[in-house]
């Protein structure tokens, strides 16, 4: 059997120090706030400290997920941004509303384009923000994901859903018209 | 197929798991309708790149502060 990555400090502090920037990354993307995505790494670790059967580097992922999702519900409800402002509208016949003007390239100049990629998911309300993280990021099941959340499976595909189109209209709102 | 109709089957779409009587319907729709095509390029792309940003930024050296909080959290070593 190998030997536990917390069996002897220099292991743990080698471990903490190459998955340390992944869970830390994670945590942001859930959280948001740099506090709190520090206390859900330190959460992770405890929790995988506690039980040395679960060191591996995806577990301490579900870890660190696990302990956003506790952090998350924790917090005051904050007031949210209205999704249906954020999803397309239809005409009575059914066609949609507005003209999708095209996109810029977005191969170019392509670490500004995921930094504002980065800066338009803060935009999607974080309720539908959370659910795209897990699924579309972290790979976690519409099972999995409402089994965390205490939702229905179906309810989170609808939710992934308006996240998705949220996302696609905050970035619009930059590059519509290939600016 | 509406665009509303078209819209709501873009999950199952992209998850190859359309129901097999709509693929036809939403095939034929999108062939006629240039503006659920360029929906459905943005929401691929919002896909994308939603995961490609979040995968490759952020990760930067965890705080020495941190390390320090989860190396608390060790056992001590018994001799």
């Amino acid at each position: 059997m190998a030997p536990s990555p917390f069996a002897d400090a220099a292991s743990l502090e080698a471990l903490v120090r190459t998955e340390g920037p992944r869970l830390l990354a994670i945590a942001r993307h859930l959280l948001a706030q740099e506090d709190d995505a520090q206390t859900a790494v330190k959460e992770a670790f405890a929790a995988a400290i506690a039980n040395p059967g679960d060191a591996a580097a995806s577990s301490l992922s579900r870890q660190v997920v696990q302990a956003a999702i506790g952090l998350l519900r924790a917090r005051p409800r904050a007031a949210e941004d209205a999704i249906e402002d954020l999803v397309p509208r239809f005409l009575p016949n059914g066609h949609h509303t507005e003209q999708f003007a095209p996109w810029p390239d977005t191969s170019t100049d392509r670490a500004q384009r995921l930094s504002e990629v980065r800066e338009s998911l803060m935009g999607v309300p974080e309720s539908f923000r959370l659910v795209l993280v897990l699924h579309d990021v972290e790979g976690l099941s519409t099972d999995d994901i409402a089994a965390a959340l205490g939702l229905t499976a179906n309810a989170v595909k609808i939710r992934l859903h308006r996240a998705r189109m949220a996302l696609r209209t905050r970035l619009a709102e930059r590059w519509a018209g290939g600016a | 197929m509406t665009c509303r109709d078209a819209c709501s089957y873009l999950p199952e779409h992209l998850a190859g798991d359309m129901p097999a009587d709509m693929v036809d319907e939403f095939d034929a729709h999108h062939a006629e309708c240039a503006n659920c095509r360029a929906f459905l390029d943005q929401y691929r792309q919002a896909i994308q790149l939603g995961r490609e940003a979040l995968q490759n930024g952020l990760a930067t050296d965890v705080p020495e502060d941190l390390v320090r909080a989860i190396m608390a959290l060790a056992p001590p070593v018994s001799s």
